[in-house]
């Protein structure tokens, strides 16, 4: 259904862009896509660590969007109610995907209780001196050293914001699993951070 | 406070996650154990690090190209857009509003631009929703079938 | 002679009340089948051995867009015009009541953890419709999957 009135698309907020897109609007919605694709994007990326998958998993995101899009109430904002679309189909694939090896030696390390063995505890201030930018791609190359189940759970925590129970329901897992898993995610985080950093300067 | 119960404590501590009768226990407990207050310490400021710094990504692609993937996908999957359901011949378009039936304008275009469309809102069929929670009811006669959708 | 007729139609009233009320269904009996069926585009999960939903409910729920129905719970329901049936499923549970006007009041449940039932919909369904064979389906979102949902089918049991 073409608009009858040519709206200032840039201009507008999201929520204005929503109802306009809502009422089947394409480019008021291609609007929306193009203030937020790269969040969506990075969200994929983080999660899947491929940028093939994250560029399909974004778009597959966009795509649902615009279908559901009129269950969106507006009790989150757009970007976000978009980016639980994509954690979503980032977390299928994962479930789909099986790296067993990986995974299997760092959950013995979590369930042996080999944390506190293995790792120190985060320096206070393990990136003193860093360059914002650099302090990114470091956050990045750490996340990236990750296995999928522990940077998932840092995802949602950390970036997503949710709580125990929200992780352990979208993830299907215990709380108790989740509060590992995070505690042994953020302990390797912050060595890798700290090797990361001495690596550099060496 | 060593062992692996302690330790989830701290971090739940940290992401206010304990209860609060717990949550006053290891406050209690904190001034007199250095590990663990640098260990809270530690916690507190990787979040920070983490929040504050997030990685970002920029789509490997442009604008138009990044676009039309999109619409073309949407237009591969659908027959109408999910926002114009009235004029689809078929009953296709119920795909793209169910469970979508939180909004009633979307249900009620259907009932007023598609009085003949097979799948609509029940009528006077001898259906009848009662009290609780709000749901949306369709009816097929010709299907044999009627959905209370719950919202 | 006239004791004889009597008789004869007096017999042949009872054949003919016997055809009209068979044995065992009393006006207002209705036999049903309730299901619990699970929309995902998924499999089904391993270890719980869900069995597809039949063609006939498929059917019946193409409009919908899940690539498949997996039926959580089935159970045979003969309703009478008496009393109130109560029928749990999962999580949930189905009052079904015969009413005097020809109807069947349908009131779905939650259960909880803590085995407390909480009304969530209570509805009404023509008792004939539902004997002619339409189905009668309560639905919403699965909660806890954020793609999935959840189906309540009643239909008649052949």
């Amino acid at each position: 259904m073409p608009p009858s009135v040519k709206h200032d698309y840039p201009s507008a907020a999201d929520e204005t862009l929503v109802q306009w897109a809502q009422t089947g609007d394409t480019e008021a919605f291609e609007e929306l896509v193009h203030r937020h694709r790269d969040k969506i994007y990075a969200r994929a990326l983080m999660m899947m660590r491929n940028e093939d998958q994250a560029l399909e998993f974004s778009q597959e995101a966009w795509v649902k969007a615009w279908q559901r899009l009129v269950q969106f109430q507006g009790d989150s904002s757009f970007a976000t109610w978009v980016t639980r679309i994509v954690i979503n189909l980032c977390l299928d694939q994962l479930r789909r995907q099986k790296r067993v090896r990986t995974e299997s030696i760092e959950a013995m390390d979590e369930e042996s209780g080999g944390v506190e063995r293995q790792l120190p505890a985060p320096e206070v201030n393990p990136t003193a001196g860093l360059e914002q930018d650099e302090l990114r791609r470091r956050i990045d190359e750490a996340l990236g050293k990750l296995t999928d189940a522990h940077r998932t759970v840092v995802v949602l925590h950390e970036f997503e914001g949710l709580e125990y129970k929200e992780i352990a329901k979208r993830v299907g897992i215990s709380i108790g699993t989740v509060m590992s898993r995070l505690f042994y995610a953020r302990r390797r985080l912050a060595f890798l951070l700290q090797s990361l950093k001495r690596e550099r300067s060496e | 406070m060593k062992n692996n119960e302690s330790l989830l404590d701290l971090q739940a501590y940290v992401d206010g996650e304990l209860p609060e009768d717990r949550r006053r226990e290891v406050e209690a407990l904190l001034p007199a154990d250095a590990d663990a207050r640098e260990l809270v310490e530690g916690l507190r400021r990787l979040s920070g690090l983490l929040r504050t710094h997030e990685p970002a990504a920029v789509v490997p692609a442009s604008r138009e190209f990044y676009w039309s993937q999109i619409r073309r996908r949407i237009e591969a999957e659908s027959v109408e857009s999910p926002t114009a359901p009235a004029t689809a011949a078929a009953l296709g378009w119920l795909r793209w509003l169910i469970p979508a039936l939180g909004v009633a304008t979307v249900v009620v275009v259907v009932s007023m631009r598609s009085p003949s469309s097979e799948l609509a809102l029940a009528g006077g069929g001898g259906d009848v929703t009662l009290a609780d929670v709000s749901s949306t009811v369709f009816r097929s006669e010709s299907d044999g079938v009627t959905v209370h959708w719950i919202q | 002679m006239t004791r004889l007729v009597s008789l004869r139609m007096g017999l042949i009233m009872i054949a003919l009340l016997a055809l009209c009320t068979p044995a065992g269904a009393l006006a207002g009996d209705l036999k049903l089948r309730l299901e619990l069926a699970w929309g995902t585009d998924g499999n089904a999960p391993e270890g719980k051995n869900l069995k597809e939903l039949d063609a006939k409910g498929r059917e019946k729920l193409r409009h919908f867009r899940w690539k498949n129905y997996w039926v959580v719970k089935s159970t045979p329901v003969v309703l009478d015009a008496k009393a109130i049936q109560k029928v749990a499923l999962d999580r949930c549970q189905v009052d079904f009541k015969t009413t005097a006007d020809g109807h069947v009041e349908v009131k779905l449940h939650s259960i909880n953890e803590a085995k407390e039932a909480k009304l969530v919909k209570t509805l009404r369904h023509s008792h004939e419709a539902l004997k002619r064979g339409e189905f009668l389906i309560i639905a919403g979102d699965d909660k806890d999957k954020w793609n999935d949902a959840w189906f309540v089918i009643i239909r008649a049991d052949p």
